[in-house]
């Protein structure tokens, strides 16, 4: 039985394919349209699963719609009634596109699906699935537990902006929630428009930047802004904000109560910012410790689920997992809402069909996230040909020893490796790398190669079995979901000086052995590599160990600021004509960027818009 | 121009709609108590948590959007 899972028309469209239960594929659709955060119907994705299954659409069983657009519809029109006379302006923009797409969701997607496959009856074959569902089936049933409590948070799905369920083999029953407007990632996203970032991608941004401030306005946060009870549960006060009518995040009344107007986007980063980064970053935390403590004490649960786009806050897990109130911990590496294409799926074929789980995996259903588009050599090299790359084919072990050679000679490698990621992270499929021992490191990815603000720590990639020799954590890290402490032994104490350094300037000290993946915090985002998901990328990290004695890379995301990560060895072809990636592993093609024609040299700087 | 007068035509009645149905039946709703968002902070409750009502996420539901 093949079933289809579509996330589409709010941000991060996404296609995901289940057979018996099993995940085919998944990609976003932004990663074939370069469009990034595309919202529309994920067509490319869509027959992108399709291919990998090898079936055409009308062999689908089911295409599952990830939330339900009645209900959605339903808040929509108590929220002008709750705040009318105010709210004309999003009254006016809202109702036009919700009368002429939005309410008729079922027939427009029909009609997407009729186009590919005219002869099937799709009004038949429908579902839909609650959005907070999707979430919690995203989190449940790919996870490796038989029974857990499943934590979702996210910004707003059709009520719900929280929810608790409880999971146990096929089943899944929803508990309770927390509705619109009284939102956990509104909340960060108010802060997050408030401190001049874009709201659902600048959210990483505010968590990088907590760790230089102070929680100077934490108390203030919690008096005014948010009540939270014992039990971890909220209610937002509306009069500090606008998202509900208003065409902004926050209100005059939250701009007097922290003393000024939004910060402009590309303005200079102040240290009030960073305060109120680190105030939001640790009311957050406070409101999830409560939540999960509560949930723990009540339910008696072993292992808890998380997912939504709260879950990507990996600081706040990082946390949850060290207050140790649950054994297991497991996070859906795709918590946004491209996952949700993912639960939508699955809940069909557990909850609609009633269908068993597949016996549980050791690890998860996930597959290491490795779940989008591969290339065989072959076409890899025939594509790079096409682009006009001069490359050079390699087997293995040369192709493993000139890549560690190039990372200790400190270049940025791009490395592009089997299946595509799903979910917002590069796991070492489409990732750019770096030597983490280089204390410039982190500044020349972040402006030569990124574009990006130099701010932002990057993450390690650590071999399994040494993350704790180099890190506060002896646990499966595999999505990059968890924050922890660099390892005391690895740390450098500063000099009084450098201590005294502020902000941005701290993060050009060495902190550790590994100051190119070490925050201001001395906290790092770890991704833990597994032989058994990634032989490849575990091979690499071996042998750049057995030549230095570390087993941690730098790991980014192969893309420049704004641009969808690499899906295609073209993409990545361009990415590194276009910055100062200067050495390409494609498959087993080894290219170096003074090999390649200068003519092909793109100017990439400007091509994107800022995220 | 028909694109434009069309497009005018709807801005009206969008203005109208606001104006007569949903601003007074708003206020009207305000004014009798109603607060569907429940928009401040109740001291008063220990939990702020919504029991879900298991027939609406149960599997035969999801051939309706609703």
């Amino acid at each position: 039985m093949y079933i289809l899972g579509i996330s589409a028309f709010y941000h991060d469209s996404a296609a995901a394919l289940i057979t018996d239960g099993r995940i085919v594929a998944a990609a976003q659709e932004e990663r074939f349209s370069r469009k990034k955060h595309d919202a529309g119907f994920p067509a490319n994705a869509l027959r992108y699963c399709l291919d990998e299954a090898g079936i055409a659409l009308d062999a689908v069983d089911h295409v599952v719609f990830y939330d339900k657009p009645f209900l959605k519809f339903e808040r929509l029109v108590e929220t002008f009634l709750a705040f009318a006379p105010h709210g004309f302006h999003s009254f006016r923009t809202a109702l036009p596109l919700w009368l002429k797409e939005k309410l008729f969701q079922k027939r427009l997607l029909r009609r997407e699906l009729e186009a590919l496959a005219p002869d099937v009856d799709w009004g038949a074959r429908l579902l839909f699935t609650e959005h907070h569902q999707s979430h919690a089936a995203s989190a449940f049933f790919a996870s490796p537990f038989d029974e857990a409590a499943v934590l979702t948070m996210d910004g707003v799905g059709e009520w719900a902006t929280t929810s608790l369920a409880h999971g146990r083999g096929n089943a899944l029953d929803m508990l309770r929630e927390i509705h619109f407007p009284h939102s956990l990632g509104l909340l960060y996203a108010a802060f997050t428009a408030y401190t001049g970032f874009r709201v659902n991608s600048g959210e990483y941004k505010v968590m990088g930047l907590a760790p230089y401030g102070e929680p100077r306005y934490a108390q203030t946060i919690l008096d005014n802004l948010i009540d939270v009870k014992p039990d971890g549960s909220f209610r937002l006060d509306q009069r500090y904000f606008d998202y509900c009518a208003g065409s902004s995040m926050t209100s005059p009344a939250f701009h007097a109560l922290f003393g000024g107007p939004p910060r402009a986007p590309e303005a200079p980063l102040t240290p009030r910012d960073m305060d109120l980064a680190a105030s939001i970053q640790a009311v957050t935390e406070e409101v999830v410790l409560r939540l999960t403590r509560a949930i723990a004490a009540e339910t008696g649960a072993k292992n808890l689920c998380l997912a939504g786009g709260v879950a990507l806050n990996c600081v706040a897990n990082g946390k949850i997992l060290r207050d140790g109130r649950f054994e297991r911990l497991w996070i859906q590496p795709a918590a946004g809402d491209a996952g949700g294409a993912l639960g939508a799926a699955l809940a069909a074929y557990h909850l609609h069909r009633k269908a068993p789980r597949l016996p549980l995996n050791t690890m998860d259903a996930m597959q290491g996230c490795y779940l989008g588009p591969g290339f065989a050599q072959a076409e890899i090299e025939g594509r790079l040909a096409t682009v006009g790359a001069r490359f050079e084919a390699m087997p293995e072990p040369d192709l493993l020893d000139a890549t560690t050679t190039a990372l200790i000679a400190e270049k940025a490698v791009g490395w592009f490796q089997g299946r595509m990621e799903f979910g917002p992270r590069a796991l070492g499929g489409r990732s750019i790398l770096g030597d983490p021992r280089s204390a410039a490191m982190q500044k020349t990815l972040n402006l030569r190669v990124k574009y990006r603000e130099s701010f932002r720590p990057f993450a390690p990639s650590v071999l399994r079995e040494d993350v704790a020799d180099w890190f506060d954590l002896d646990e499966d890290s595999p999505y990059m979901l968890l924050v922890a402490g660099i390892a005391a032994e690895r740390r450098l104490a500063m000099t009084e000086a450098e201590s005294a350094l502020f902000g941005i300037d701290k993060l050009n000290i060495a902190r550790s052995d590994i100051p190119a993946v070490t925050h201001v915090d001395y906290s790092a985002r770890i991704q833990t590599v597994h032989r058994e998901t990634n032989p490849r990328y575990h091979a690499l990290l071996s042998d750049f160990k057995a030549k230095t004695g570390c087993p941690v890379l730098v790991n980014t995301s192969f893309n420049v600021r704004g641009e969808p990560i690499a899906c295609t060895p073209e993409d990545a072809f361009r990415c590194f004509m276009g910055s100062e990636i200067e050495v390409l592993v494609a498959g087993d093609c080894f290219l170096r960027k003074e090999a390649q024609n200068p003519a092909l040299k793109l100017d990439y700087r400007d091509r994107f818009d800022p995220d | 121009m028909r694109r434009l007068l069309s497009n005018t035509v709807v801005s009206v009645a969008i203005g109208l709609l606001f104006l007569v149905v949903v601003a007074p039946l708003g206020l009207m709703m305000r004014v009798c108590g109603r607060d569907r968002l429940r928009q401040r902070p109740d001291k008063a409750v220990a939990s702020y948590w919504i029991p879900y009502d298991p027939r609406r996420g149960a599997g035969d539901r999801m051939t309706t959007q609703s």
